[in-house]
């Protein structure tokens, strides 16, 4: 029986081969996506849930409490330290201190060190190694007690030294600190956002300068500085939190007990909490992708059972048959299911290749290491099965009943009732469906679009002309080096600063007006720039002057948002007032127009511009326009000869400026294309089902035409049904896709206004859609010969 | 062998009911040909098609081999079905997609014959029928003779006892309808096969033994065949 079925699938498949490619294809793409979304999906949520402890170790993170709560995901350096002292409880708790972009330098047998930047670079306490899971393939971790000491990932020991045999071996930190290496670890997973490949002893850095003056400081917090704890079996997060009112009046921030309060989040909470964590991943782009994915599976899903059923009427006479020749209702139902898991086996079994083919691209441009392997591909293996059933049941049972459930006389007569063959009613709310997901889908790519495209076009509030950003690491040589650079012909404008207008590290500091008593109850974010800064990035004046030249702080820029939360209603009221900023008692100059200081999602903070010379570790420089690869040659060579000893860097602004935006465009684009597919794969669906409504009206388009209906008539009688269906399907879409789009876009501080334009274009392109997936076959059926069709019958 | 009481057959259509067969009473003896004639629309195919226990009567009693098959459900219908009846369509209804061989084997396999058996019968009835040659070929490959023939051979592969033909021949050319009817006929006296044909032909009703007219659903009058042709 197995055969007899085998082989009218098979030969079913062959004839109809344009249904059942399309089937196939259709399911395969989107069996595809659903795989490459589940992988991207679990993998985003998987990051640190390998820790063995994971599920008792703590972050414990700080809530600013100024103005309203600023929510920081870093702890006071003394935290680890006192968590071990105050709480039984707490089995292991440990700091680790991450460092950007780190000079490193290794020695070589050439004499002049090999220098790399790394980010990748943290001082740790032992006790880390207890937290979080790691594999010492070498060396003893008890010597990272001692200082200068460190631990290399095996990667990061090849890359430096040619061999993960590293241990003993020795490399410079920033040109000041030596450390030796005493273990190797071997390389991390790929869903850590605990990466760091450098982890040096933090009883180095109690001995830096810059550093040890802080080792017991509650007063300020750091973002790339984390408390990690570990709790003994048995007790919460929830009996820590309830222990911090107490712990921060013994353990007070300087100025204030309320400034700083502290409270721990789960570790592995890190990846995906843009307050607290580093936000890598935003959750509402998981449920978005997974929204999508489901929407494929619908989509997929209907365009099964809108085929089969179409499919459905053509073998009624076969049903009939088969009935004629004793075959129950359970057996043709089976038959039924039985092609239909051939097709659904068929289309998994693409969709996994293409899926496979697909994903080493994807990570390269998301810039991700997701695995077709490891523990995740077993419940992959558990999400496919489940898939592949649940398709297989709902596209395949329906069509199955319909058919068995045929009148073997009707049947055979080739006139089923067509209500029972996928009744219009049933088929009306498939269509609808179809159309309301892709109306959905192609609302939210436009809105993303235009959220993207409002981003990119957005106001700064500065000019990001050509502006080449160069490191400043060492203060002795800055003025010769903005002296040397000015006089190269092609540079237009230089300044020495600490960061450009908008950059990810800011200061934010306290401030006081004039004789106020307390400070104000807001921070500003304060950049020591010269006085060049304002010509170099073309920030706009609009009271005062600029800075006059200096090396100390004695005058002060501030921007319009400052005047605003003094409370002042126009610039000029400020100009010629003292403020005391970090310290640093000035006179404001000037006011400066508004611009961006961080990425354009956030808010525009308090600004002051001052010339403290002692922060500038950056030289901004504009170039003339005309071709500027000379200009950057002679701007690296003396650069050079002013720094030797490091590694020089240039970043064009613009650049810096679309890495702003990068991370989430990535991703965007990544839903644009899920949601074109699914687009896609819902016209092959409505492609299907335009042949089947086609096939259904043969005869009526030939009796029509007898009776002297013209083409478009005939045109006109398939485009009501289906306008009619785009319209309910609008009507059903748009409030759904003004509710979510909405949603997403409160994450975004400056956002894209969206109205009835782009709701007015999803409709335009639904129809579209269905004209050039309907139209062709409508048209096909309109010309063809009445007699032709009538004889059909 | 089988026995229709007051077979009523209607279809409901708001106040008013349509009906295809009004109180047809008929007995049928084993080893009889009957043919059913009657003008288009008066019921003949719906008779057949109740009698093949493809359609249900709206109303009556149906006695087939002394069991109540007005009374049976679907699935003892189709068990009484497989093993006793065998139909034979005006358009010979084969399934396109099987070969001559598949669509022979495809009773069997609902049956559940065993495969050595199932063998051995094809190769019986392709022997029977000279078509030994054309097993392998799809409905399409034949012509209209031959593919009733096919026809005629899947209905009788299950060795039924009734054989219910609805107009065999109405789409074949004169020629090759004698040829058709000439197995008929044989089938029918060789073998003891009971056989009720629809036909339109004064024809072909001449090979049975007995002809009910219907006119509007009723049976109008029975007719005994004296003389056969030859």
């Amino acid at each position: 029986m197995l055969n007899n079925y085998l082989l009218i699938a098979f030969r079913n498949l062959r004839k109809n081969s344009t249904y059942s490619l399309l089937n196939i294809l259709g399911l395969g793409l989107s069996t595809a996506c659903c795989i490459v979304i589940f992988l991207m999906v679990h993998y985003h949520l998987s990051f640190d849930t390998y820790h063995k402890k994971a599920d008792r170790t703590i972050r414990m993170v700080t809530d600013i409490h100024l103005e309203g709560v600023t929510p920081f995901r870093g702890a006071p350096n003394p935290m680890s330290k006192v968590l071990r002292s105050e709480f039984s409880y707490i089995e292991k708790a440990a700091m680790q201190a991450t460092r950007d972009e780190v000079l490193i330098s290794v020695p070589n047998t050439s004499g002049i060190p090999d220098k790399y930047k790394e980010d990748l670079f943290a001082f740790v306490e032992p006790e880390l190694f207890d937290i979080l899971d790691f594999q010492v393939l070498q060396g003893d971790l008890s010597a990272l007690r001692e200082p200068n000491t460190a631990v290399l990932t095996e990667k990061m020991a090849r890359k430096y030294y040619g061999t993960a045999d590293a241990i003993g071996k020795t490399f410079r930190y920033e040109n000041k600190v030596d450390f030796r290496v005493v273990g190797i670890l071997r390389d991390l997973p790929n869903n850590t956002d605990y990466s760091n490949g450098i982890l040096a002893s933090w009883s180095t850095r109690k001995s830096m300068p810059e550093y040890a003056p802080y080792e017991d400081n509650w007063g300020g917090i750091n973002g790339g500085t984390y408390c990690l704890a570990t709790l003994q079996p048995g007790h919460t997060m929830a009996e820590l939190e309830a222990a911090m009112p107490e712990f921060r009046k013994k353990y007070r921030h300087p100025d204030s007990e309320i400034l700083f309060q502290y409270k721990p989040v789960p570790l592995t909470s890190i990846h995906l909490d843009s307050d607290y964590g580093t936000g890598n991943m935003q959750k509402s782009y998981l449920w978005a992708l997974t929204l999508i994915g489901i929407f494929l599976l619908i989509t997929a899903c209907v365009n099964f059972i809108n085929m089969a059923t179409a499919q459905a009427l053509k073998r009624a006479r076969e049903v009939g048959v088969r009935k004629s020749l004793g075959s129950t209702r359970g057996q043709l139902f089976w038959q039924f299911m039985f092609e239909t898991s051939l097709i659904v086996l068929a289309g998994v079994i693409i969709g996994i290749v293409m899926a496979k083919l697909s994903l080493p691209s994807l990570n390269a441009w998301t810039e991700e290491n997701i695995e077709f392997s490891g523990p995740g591909l077993l419940l992959l293996a558990g999400f496919m099965a489940a898939m592949s059933v649940a398709i297989i049941f709902l596209a395949g049972a329906y069509p199955g009943l319909v058919q068995a459930r045929f009148q073997p006389v009707d049947a055979l007569r080739g006139h089923s009732d067509q209500a029972k063959a996928g009744g219009f009613s049933l088929r009306r709310i498939l269509v609808t469906t179809q159309f309301t997901i892709s109306q959905i889908l192609i609302i939210g790519a436009a809105v993303v679009t235009a959220q993207i495209q409002f981003a990119r076009d957005a106001d700064w509030g500065f000019r990001p002309g050509v502006v080449l950003t160069v490191p400043v690491p060492e203060q002795s040589h800055m003025k010769t080096l903005r002296e040397q650079v000015a006089s190269i012909s092609g540079v237009k404008n230089v300044s020495l600063c600490y960061q450009p207008p908008a950059s990810s590290s800011n200061n934010q500091t306290g401030v006081r007006f004039e004789n106020r008593t307390e400070g104000e109850p807001w921070m500003v974010n304060n950049k020591p720039a010269d006085d060049h800064y304002l010509e170099t990035f073309g920030l706009k004046l609009v009271a005062g002057r600029n800075l006059m030249p200096s090396d100390t702080v004695r005058e002060f820029l501030v921007n319009e948002t400052f005047v605003k939360k003094l409370n002042f209603a126009s610039p000029q009221e400020v100009v010629g007032k003292k403020v005391d900023i970090d310290g640093d008692k000035g006179t404001i100059t000037g006011v400066v127009a508004d611009f961006h200081n961080w990425e354009l999602s956030q808010d525009i903070s308090a600004i002051s511009i001052s010339t403290e010379s002692k922060a500038y570790s950056t030289c901004a420089i504009e170039l003339q326009p005309g071709n500027p690869e000379p200009v950057l040659a002679q701007i690296k060579k003396v650069w050079e000869n002013n720094f030797p000893e490091y590694y020089y860097e240039s970043t064009f602004m613009d650049d810096q400026m679309a890495e702003f935006l990068e991370s989430e465009s990535i991703i965007m684009h990544l839903v644009r294309i899920f949601a074109g597919i699914a687009i896609f794969i819902g016209c092959l669906g409505l492609y299907g089902l335009a042949s089947f409504m086609v096939m259904r009206k043969t005869k009526e388009i030939g009796i029509r035409k007898t009776l002297g209906a013209t083409v478009p008539g005939i045109l006109w009688l398939f485009g009501r049904e289906y306008i009619r269906l785009i319209v309910i399907a609008f009507v059903i879409a748009t409030p759904l896709a003004w509710w979510a789009m909405n949603a997403w876009l409160q994450n975004y501080v400056y956002r894209t206004p969206f109205g009835p334009g782009i709701f007015a274009l999803a409709l335009a392109a639904t129809f579209v859609v269905a004209l050039l997936t309907v139209g062709f076959q409508s048209l096909q059926a309109a010309v063809a010969n009445p007699v032709k069709s009538l004889k059909s019958e | 062998m089988l026995e229709l009481k007051n077979i009523e057959k209607y279809y409901q259509n708001g106040a008013t009911k349509s009906y295809v067969l009004r109180y047809v009473n008929a007995h049928i003896a084993e080893g009889e040909f009957v043919s059913i004639m009657g003008p288009s629309g008066s019921g003949k195919s719906t008779l057949l098609h109740i009698l093949g226990m493809l359609d249900e009567p709206t109303e009556g009693e149906y006695w087939f081999l002394g069991e109540a098959v007005h009374k049976f459900n679907e699935r003892r219908r189709t068990e009484l079905y497989q093993q006793y009846i065998g139909f034979v369509f005006q358009a010979y209804h084969l399934i396109d997609d099987l070969t001559v061989y598949e669509n022979l084997e495809t009773p069997l396999l609902y049956k559940k014959v065993p495969s050595g058996e199932r063998k051995s019968r094809i190769a019986d009835l392709l022997d029977r029928f000279n078509m030994v040659a054309k097993k392998d070929l799809f409905p399409a490959q034949l012509s209209g003779g031959q593919q009733q023939l096919v026809g005629i051979a899947r209905a009788l592969i299950g060795n039924p006892k009734l054989i219910l033909a609805d107009e065999p021949t109405g789409n074949l050319q004169s020629q090759q309808a004698k040829e058709i009817m000439d197995v008929f006929k044989k089938l029918n006296e060789e073998d003891g096969v009971t056989i009720v044909q629809v036909t339109h032909s004064d024809i072909n009703a001449q090979y049975g033994k007995r002809i009910l007219h219907l006119m509007d659903g009723r049976v109008e009058n029975e007719e005994i065949v004296k003389k056969q042709s030859s």
